[in-house]
């Protein structure tokens, strides 16, 4: 490896741990302490940036543990997760994997799906645009045709279930006044994010709805879809779920 | 028979989504999506962190003390078998 290799190798090594330097990159700052302490404000730059990024990007999570648990945890994620890609505006892909992780968090099990909601809400956010289904396109079909016509939901949508009342936890730490109490009793709950326009949106939707979009997403027709759905949850209806979202920018334009 | 009953339903509720559907309101992607506008409190990930300065003040927390200091709103939540802390 030629040195100047190594050198970057362990520079980037010693941003991510908390000990001194070593190696090569030891060897070029030994001598003169005061680039070792430039060395030491580089990394945690690298550390307390990254780790706003993350405080901007799970907020709820943030609000959930405190700020000093959270800086913590953001302090191991960088560490162990440093940016890969030289935006950050999808920074934490791996964030709600990384909390499961975490035996000190065991007693909040719902935290886990609580980050995962948020990034996906950033993601929706910096999805694709895309221009809705619009009646025209579908009204010179024959009505043979529909049930054979296969949907494209909009790039932004994406489907989201928890054994945890996680869109309850989510609206309610949205501001820091909240004082809500929560029950986890409360069970389950299958949301849908989608950004149809400039607004990402957070649906709660029942279990007919959630598999009838899950079927089309996996490119089944209309038909299929809703003869699937119906296996699941015989109380879906059709009619209604068309009526507000066929052409609400939940489907795009064919 | 299945086919026949699955194509008719799914024909009326097109149908019926078509009829309710207004004529000739504006394209939903008439609007822009802005850069740098976002709502306060959603999430709003500039491109910030990461290239300022800022921070400095901020230090790292040395050591691996695992000792989380839970003092969020995560006591508000309750109940739930698994939850016991």
């Amino acid at each position: 490896m030629s040195l100047l290799a190594e050198l970057q190798r362990s520079f980037c090594d010693g941003l991510r741990t908390a000990d001194a330097p070593d190696g090569a990159l030891l060897e070029m700052l030994q001598d003169d302490d005061l680039a070792r302490q430039r060395f030491q404000v580089y990394r945690n730059n690298f550390i307390v940036l990254n780790g706003d990024a993350l405080a901007d990007m799970f907020p709820v999570v943030k609000r959930l543990v405190g700020d000093e648990a959270f800086r913590m945890l953001a302090t191991a994620y960088v560490r162990q997760h440093p940016p890969r890609d030289r935006t950050l505006l999808l920074y934490g892909d791996l964030f709600a994997d990384f909390l499961q992780t975490i035996p000190e968090l065991s007693g909040l099990p719902y935290l886990t799906d609580v980050a995962r909601l948020e990034f996906t809400w950033t993601a929706a956010y910096h999805a694709a645009d895309a221009f809705p289904l619009q009646p025209d396109q579908l009204q010179n079909l024959s009505e043979e045709a529909f049930a054979k016509l296969q949907l494209r939901v909009h790039p932004s949508l994406q489907l989201l279930a928890s054994d945890f009342p996680i869109h309850r936890i989510w609206s309610v730490n949205q501001s820091d006044d909240q004082d809500e109490l929560i029950s986890l009793d409360e069970g389950a709950c299958r949301l849908i994010v989608v950004r149809p326009d400039n607004e990402v949106q957070v649906r709660v939707v029942s279990e007919g709805e959630f598999e009838f979009v899950r079927q089309l997403m996996a490119s089944a027709t209309i038909g299929e879809a809703f003869e699937a759905t119906n296996q699941t949850d015989p109380q879906f209806d059709l009619g209604q779920f068309f009526s507000r979202h066929l052409f609400d920018g939940t489907f795009c334009a064919m | 028979m299945k086919k026949t009953s699955t194509s008719a339903l799914v024909a009326g509720a097109i149908t019926t989504a078509l009829a309710l559907s207004p004529v000739g309101v504006a394209n939903a992607a008439d609007t822009e999506k802005c850069f740098g506008v976002a709502k306060a409190g959603k999430n709003d990930c500039a491109a910030g962190p990461g290239t300022s300065c800022a921070g400095t003040s901020t230090t790292d927390a040395q050591g691996n003390a695992w000792m989380l200091v839970l003092k969020g709103t995560c006591e508000k939540i309750v109940g739930g078998s698994l939850a016991e802390k």
